[in-house]
């Protein structure tokens, strides 16, 4: 490979890892580039001049390199390892909305039970439109959070729909399996057996979480679903779809 | 003379399955096969053929393989089955679309 075809592919292919994609289209690229060059001096140009027609023909390396990006980023986003790793930043993102949800919760003085009151505190004890809704929101705000990010990331997946929604699944299986183990853990039993765990959760001690019951358990589960459909409909580009084909242009 | 490229878009899918359909091709052949073949009127921007192709390749149109050619390897483009179908719709497609717009024209000329 000569300096200048060397130095064009290195800035047509710049911020793509060196990998199966990168390998391609460098071998692609170096060919095209020889060939032009070929054809320019069988035009009867001299070699720096054949040269400089390739390079001014093939167009400005910044352009090709963000039309490279973009397939890159749709080559790789098929990838197993991709999709795992879009699944687990979303997990830690809806981890984090969670966590900020019960800040807020916590700095308004929003408690599920009177028995702590930290200076004016509001009770969900006795109000259960209000217990009703932030259940509601404890479920609908990091997995509608989730949804849009996971639909966001997996954009360019031909099984956009399908891998969202079974995003929502997992994340809403983790954080449940965690929540009964822990219940199992303090109130003794197994963590399997939803009812008797959600009765300790409502009703076991001073620490009682009114809206987990199992009703809450299933609609939880079963709003994953609806939830992944609504927002893997979301464009996020103007080419996004599962037939990906960008658009070539003509000089 | 060149056509506008507005006018162009959304053809660009049916000229390269068009011209895999006569032969396997590798990239830079395509172009040049495409501006002969149109006298010029399509002048594809080399840079931005190759993500075009691999989009074409993950719809499962066309595949691609490395074929050694002298001291380079050489990727050629295949049209597949599915391919050939496709083409096949939107050749059908176009000459629908060509025959409505020459009774358009023809009756505003009219």
């Amino acid at each position: 490979m000569t300096d200048w075809t060397s130095d064009f592919l290195n800035r047509s292919l710049k911020g793509i890892p060196d990998g199966p994609y990168r390998q391609r289209m460098e071998q692609e690229l170096h060919d095209h580039l020889l060939s032009l060059t070929q054809t320019m001096e069988a035009g009867g140009h001299s070699s720096q001049e054949a040269q400089e027609l390739t390079l001014a023909r093939m167009g400005d390396p910044k352009e090709i390199n963000r039309t490279y990006q973009e397939d890159w980023q749709r080559w790789q986003a098929r990838t197993p390892r991709y999709c795992v790793d879009q699944f687990v930043l979303t997990f830690l993102k809806m981890l984090g909305v969670l966590c900020f949800f019960g800040l807020v919760s916590g700095l308004l003085g929003i408690t599920a039970d009177v028995t702590f009151a930290y200076r004016r505190s509001f009770s969900m004890v006795g109000h259960p439109i209000f217990t009703f809704v932030y259940g509601a929101l404890l479920f609908l705000l990091p997995f509608s959070y989730g949804a849009y990010t996971l639909s966001q990331g997996l954009r360019w997946h031909p099984q956009r729909r399908a891998l969202t929604c079974i995003g929502l699944v997992a994340a809403w299986l983790a954080g449940t399996t965690v929540t009964l183990l822990l219940l199992a853990g303090c109130y003794g039993g197994p963590f399997w057996d939803i009812p008797k765990m959600t009765d300790y959760a409502c009703h076991g001690s001073e620490f009682n979480v009114y809206f987990f019951t199992t009703p809450y358990v299933v609609w939880t589960f079963l709003a994953c679903v609806p939830l992944g459909l609504f927002f893997s409909q979301i464009k996020f580009d103007r080419k996004t779809s599962d037939t990906d084909v960008p658009s070539i242009e003509i000089q | 003379m060149r056509v506008d490229k507005e006018l162009s878009k959304g053809s660009h899918e049916l000229i390269l399955l068009k011209l895999l359909g006569r032969k396997d091709m590798y990239g830079y052949q395509l172009i040049q096969e495409m501006s002969l073949l149109s006298e010029q009127a399509f002048e594809m921007s080399q840079g931005s053929l190759y993500p075009f192709l691999h989009a074409l390749e993950r719809k499962g149109l066309i595949i691609s393989y490395s074929q050694p050619e002298g001291k380079r390897e050489r990727r050629f483009y295949h049209l597949t089955d599915g391919g050939r179908e496709a083409l096949v719709e939107k050749e059908a497609q176009w000459g629908r679309y060509i025959r409505a717009m020459e009774q358009i024209l023809k009756g505003v000329q009219g």
